[in-house]
């Protein structure tokens, strides 16, 4: 559906984004992570259109999409920084939007901004930035795109609203076959969510992988011995990141995964678990190439 | 996903969004603009204001518009629908949105751009479509007029879309508001040196020569006169008079004007091309918000470069006696943008951009290639050549003691066919004077001239041995080349020689024809009557005899004409025109160059006003006359010192010649008029003299019994100031002035034999009337001058229409004997009666024979009844 392939994005010297490649495709839901500043926004405008790419290729259904009315049309962006017009309510926006999607429907923003409990006709400027934050989901679920674009949409939702979001999306993908991407740095958000993530980590993405992919390849296990097996062994084994809690082990496999649990078994265990890696595990394995000693900023 | 609905029209909706977003701007100008309309409707129709002609009411009010900076408030509001429609670009959030909507960024841009456009074209279209339904309602619909409101509503809709336009791109090229107005800014201050640029410095450079060329057509949009309307070279009926070929002397006020379209069309080509720009500069735009102008080193080098070098020409510009201290500190100020830039680009030195602008500095200001130029064409291959002075520039600091002089307008010839005068400065159009010479001996004379121009050099302020004012003179060469000279300061020396114009053969044919064609003469004896015979000074007091709108309209002709707008005759200032007594030109006096009104004449005059007896000021006859003096003045002008005017108010009261006209006056009185109305006293102050008669009472202003030696002049007038005419009459015991007279060589001139009359007829005068109208008069006064006063009318009305009684007699020894017994009109008549004396010629001569000259015998013999 959507194929990012080799996107650059520089401002003045910086190299936002460099080969970025991404692939989203149809009726999934596709988690953007990474650091603050690691160019999730950036690479999110310019698919949306707001920003041109300095090199690469995006094509949305087979089409590039820069400049691409008839795919603009198509795709709903939510950015990060809230926008609504001067003095507006929710149904003059629905108004505005309208005219620019030809699947907006009126029925889906009315019985959405029912369920979230927003007035329609009320100023805009008078909601909390959580509702805010709401009404622009209302907006773009109501604009019916195939391909949702999310800027940190979850920030400032209470946790029902959160919740409620999540059914939503699901359900929209699932009735609409369509797409979406959010980015966030909050993974826990994300968890139970995405079918797909991509980290982006520096300026480009160092993992695109779906998360049924990912669940069967990183994992970490959990190990008792009936005779005590000591960290080197361990490691040897091919095991990192060795914790105990008394008797039960816990470690990451740190790279052949079946050759390491071979190893393991030779050991002999009473308790051998693999558990799956939580997003955030993965996020901060990802990006672990920095680490800190804050021992030492304060001595 | 399926679409459930076809493709919506994004470009149709982004325009009417647009249209409908922008309607409160709109409105800051429709509301007021409408109002202005309806006021100058009902003003006109309800009140019953005579009417005016179609769409003079669209001159004046455009002329008054701009004075008041109509113009610049109309290009900010214009600047606002910009920032309106594209202001989303400035705000990032703003900017996440519409750049992301299902729109192409093309048809984001135009229908944004065209939605603010018609909001423009709504509003003006609107205000003008009512304006036009107004003006058609009040007074007819007519072909000409109609072009005039096109061409004024084409034309400001036209300079309201280019400020819209550039403001457009300013915004599309800015990363943010700061930088948009910066933008904007520089837009703003490169016009003018633009049109230094292409008027002159590439004009030259491309064609070889100034002027005559598309660009100077282009030129004038980019001017800084962009303000005005005369950007499109405008100009009114009345300016004909400066034509050529003076073919017609129409001194309508408000006349109609005849457009000049190159400049509009050139400023929809650049509308065009600077939209079509803009469109491509948006489709480009690479972040929402780009900070374009100071991201990109070679924009912002380019940026500052060009700022430095406009700022430097526009200086130039502004002060073109400045040129070589002007090229000097523009090339400082680019300098200090360079290194501005410099210091911001990463400490690098933009040497391309350095070397450009050194190039680029000394070709157009260094080169001085807008300016002097030190030759002087050779005679042979001179066909003609234009001469356009602009005095505009006389200041306090000039020896020629201009000080009391308005510094007013310039002017620009144009050699596109049609003289260009700076109509948006109308008021201000005294310093004007536009002329070709195509004889040998004019030609001569302009050589000699420019030879003089030559020798005096640079001079860069005004000395005790400088005059200022600007020059211009354009020779046509025999292959079809204009050579343009414009000099700012002259010697004196040379500004003596160029006053002396009037004795060039086309100066002298002018000066004639200003002066005594058909058209002056009727114009001036129909409107103006005979001159008054007192020292005139403030109207209240001695009849002002300017204080008239005849005598604006002769004033008008007086100076519009080339000749006395030459002399700066509208300033008061250096010329008086003689005429005899039946106001006929006779010659020109040129007063001293140095002084305003100390001068030999003048002194000679003054004295002799002081040391005439009542009798002989305001109760002469005919015979006693021998002329009169005719002296334009302005506001500021010094005329009578008020002692002499107090003076001769004493003089005048205790005299038994005032006392027997004004009783005699009441004796003859005619009419019932007086008798029956109380009030009609009222209206003017008396103070009982005796048990049975009235006597009026000279009323001095407190403010000028406070200082008696106050120089009187300040006159106040309705409207623009300074279009008078004091006039003074010449009897024959002005022993001074006649002797003056002689040493000039005037007074023969003066004493040739006169016309004789063919007919006359009275009118009754009022006791204490001001410049003395007859009812005829006044409904002329009405048709050529919309401004007139509905209420002096009506006051006027009403004390003169019933007492008009004479019919025309053409007896000639009746006419004879009214003649001599009359007299030039004396400021306030103090009771008696107007003669209406006309020539073979058609000219009319308006003279007042007090009461106490007109014996019943002759009010039977002009078939007057008591």
């Amino acid at each position: 559906m959507l194929e990012v392939k080799n996107v650059n994005k520089t401002f003045g010297k910086k190299n936002v984004l460099k080969d970025v490649n991404l692939k989203v495709e149809k009726m999934s839901i596709h988690g953007l992570i990474g650091y603050n500043g690691a160019g999730k926004t950036t690479l999110l405008k310019i698919i949306a259109g707001v920003y041109a790419k300095d090199s690469g290729e995006i094509n949305f259904c087979g089409e590039p999409l820069w400049d691409n009315e008839k795919m603009k049309q198509k795709i709903f962006y939510v950015p990060d920084d809230i926008y609504f017009r001067t003095a507006t309510t929710m149904k003059k926006m629905a108004k505005f939007y309208e005219g620019y999607y030809p699947n907006f429907d009126m029925n889906t923003f009315n019985k959405l901004s029912e369920i979230f409990g927003l007035n329609v006709n009320a100023k805009v400027n008078g909601f909390s930035k959580g509702m805010q934050r709401q009404a622009e989901l209302i907006l773009g679920l109501s604009a019916k795109p195939d391909l949702l674009l999310l800027d940190e949409s979850f920030d400032g939702l209470d946790p029902a609203k959160r919740h409620l979001t999540k059914d939503i999306l699901l359900e929209y993908m699932a009735e609409r076959n369509a797409s979406v991407i959010i980015s966030s740095h909050n993974l826990r958000e994300l968890t139970d969510m995405c079918d797909h993530l991509a980290l982006m980590n520096g300026n480009k993405i160092s993992l695109d992988v779906s998360v049924q992919e990912i669940s069967e390849q990183r994992f970490k296990v959990r190990l008792a011995f009936k005779e005590d097996v000591s960290d080197d062994e361990l490691t040897l084994a091919g095991l990192t990141n060795i914790e105990r809690d008394g008797k039960i082990i816990t470690a990451k496999i740190n790279s052949n995964a079946e050759e390491t649990i071979k190893s393991i078994e030779l050991l002999q265990p009473v308790l051998f678990e693999k558990i799956p890696l939580t997003l955030e595990e993965i996020f901060l394995e990802e990006m672990e190439d920095k680490s800190y000693d804050l021992k030492e900023i304060f001595s | 996903m399926t679409s459930k609905k076809s493709s919506p029209d994004v470009f149709r909706f982004t325009f009417k969004d647009t249209v409908k977003g922008n309607i409160p701007i709109s409105l800051i100008v429709f509301i007021p603009a409408v109002f202005k309309v309806f006021f100058e409707f009902f003003e006109g129709v309800l009140l019953n204001d005579p009417p005016v002609k179609w769409f003079s009411g669209a001159y004046v009010y455009e002329v008054a518009d701009i004075h008041e900076g109509y113009f610049a408030v109309m290009i900010l509001w214009s600047c606002l629908f910009a920032l309106k429609t594209f202001g989303f670009l400035s705000k990032k959030k703003d900017c996440n949105v519409y750049l992301s909507l299902g729109i192409s960024r093309n048809k984001l841009f135009y229908s944004k751009y065209l939605g603010g456009a018609v909001g423009i074209l709504g509003t003006i279209g609107a205000y003008y479509a009512l304006d036009l339904l107004f003006h058609w309602l009040e007074n007819g619909l007519m072909t000409e007029g109609f072009i005039v409101w096109a061409f004024y509503f084409i034309s400001t809709l036209v300079t309201c879309l280019a400020a819209y336009t550039v403001a457009v791109y300013a915004f599309v090229n800015a990363g943010n508001i700061v930088e948009g107005i910066v933008f904007t800014f520089f837009f703003g201050i490169f016009w003018p040196a633009f049109n230094v640029t292409l008027n002159q410095a590439m004009s030259v450079l491309v064609y070889g020569n100034a002027y005559g060329t598309r660009l100077y057509a282009a030129s004038k949009f980019f001017s800084s006169d962009v303000w005005y309307l005369d950007i499109f070279g405008s100009y009114t009926e009345q300016l004909k008079f400066y034509t050529r070929d003076l073919t017609k002397v129409n001194v309508y006020y408000n006349g109609f004007t005849t457009p000049d379209w190159s400049g509009v069309i050139f400023a929809v080509f650049a509308i065009i091309v600077i939209t079509y720009i803009s469109g491509r500069m948006f489709r480009k735009r690479t972040s929402e918000i780009c900070g374009f102008v100071f991201r990109s080193k070679n924009l912002y080098k380019t940026f500052f470069m060009l700022l430095g070098i406009c700022m430097g020409l526009s200086l130039m510009a502004a002060f073109p006696m400045y040129r070589i201290a002007a090229a000097a500190t523009s090339v400082l100020i680019a300098l200090i943008f360079v290194f501005v830039s410099w210091l911001i680009c990463d400490r690098r030195v933009p040497v391309k951009a350095t070397v450009a602008l050194a190039v680029l500095s000394v070709v157009f200001v260094g080169g001085c290639l807008v300016g002097y130029g030190d030759d002087v064409p050779e005679k042979s291959k001179v066909k003609a050549v234009d001469i356009a002075t602009d005095f505009s520039y006389l200041q306090d600091a000039d020896p020629c003691q201009y000080s009391r002089l308005s510094s007013f307008g310039s002017v620009s010839p144009s050699y596109l066919g049609k003289t260009s005068v700076n109509v948006s400065r109308r008021y201000n159009r005294d310093n004007f004077y536009y002329v070709t010479l195509t004889t040998d001996k004019d030609i001569d004379w302009v050589l000699d001239l420019h030879s003089n121009l030559i020798n005096d050099g640079y001079r860069w302020y005004p000395d005790e041995n400088t005059a200022r004012g600007g020059i211009t003179i354009s020779y046509l060469m025999d292959d079809g080349s204009v050579i343009v000279r414009n000099y700012d300061y002259m010697s004196i020396e040379t500004y003596k020689k160029l006053l002396g114009f009037d004795k060039t053969e086309k100066g002298s044919a002018l000066l004639n024809y200003a002066l005594t064609s058909d058209d002056s003469i009727k114009l001036i004896n129909k409107n103006v009557g005979p001159v008054n015979s007192v020292e005139g000074s403030n109207h209240y007091y001695f009849g002002f005899f300017g204080y008239s709108e005849y005598v604006e309209n002769v004033a008008s002709i007086m100076m519009n004409d080339p000749v006395s707008h030459y002399y700066g005759f509208g300033e008061a200032s250096t010329v008086a025109v003689l005429a005899d007594k039946d106001l006929s030109y006779v010659g020109m006096i040129e007063k001293a160059e140095k002084s305003l009104w100390v001068n030999e004449f003048f002194n000679a005059m003054f004295t002799d006003i002081k040391n005439q007896t009542v009798e002989q000021k305001h109760f002469h006859s005919a015979e006693d006359e021998i002329g009169a003096v005719l002296v334009p003045l302005n506001a500021t002008s010094e005329i009578v010192p008020y002692s002499i005017i107090l003076e001769d108010y004493e003089k005048l009261e205790k005299s038994d010649a005032f006392y027997g006209n004004f009783h005699a006056y009441y004796e003859k009185r005619m009419d019932e008029y007086y008798q029956e109305e109380d009030e009609y006293y009222d209206d003017y102050e008396y103070e009982e003299y005796s048990d049975v008669e009235y006597y009026p009472t000279v009323e001095a202003d407190p403010d000028y019994e406070k200082d008696p030696e106050r120089i009187v002049g300040n006159i106040v007038k309705k409207g623009n100031s300074g279009e008078f005419f004091y006039t003074y009459v010449i009897t024959k015991d002005m022993t001074d002035t006649i002797e003056y007279l002689k040493k000039i060589g005037l007074y023969d001139e003066l004493m040739k034999a006169e016309e004789q009359p063919v007919s006359v007829n009275i009118d009754k005068a009022e006791v204490v009337l001001e410049p003395f109208y007859t009812p005829d008069d006044k409904i002329q006064t009405m048709a050529i001058n919309p401004n007139f006063s509905t209420y002096d009318y009506e006051a006027y009305s009403e004390y003169m229409v019933d007492i008009f009684t004479s019919a025309p007699i053409t007896d000639s020894a009746v006419i004879a004997e009214v003649y001599s017994k009359s007299q030039m009109y004396s400021g306030k008549v103090y009771g008696g009666y107007i003669a209406e004396f006309f020539y073979a010629d058609g000219k009319q001569v308006s003279r007042f024979v007090p009461a106490s000259a007109m014996t019943d015998e002759l009010l039977a013999k002009m078939n007057v009844a008591d």
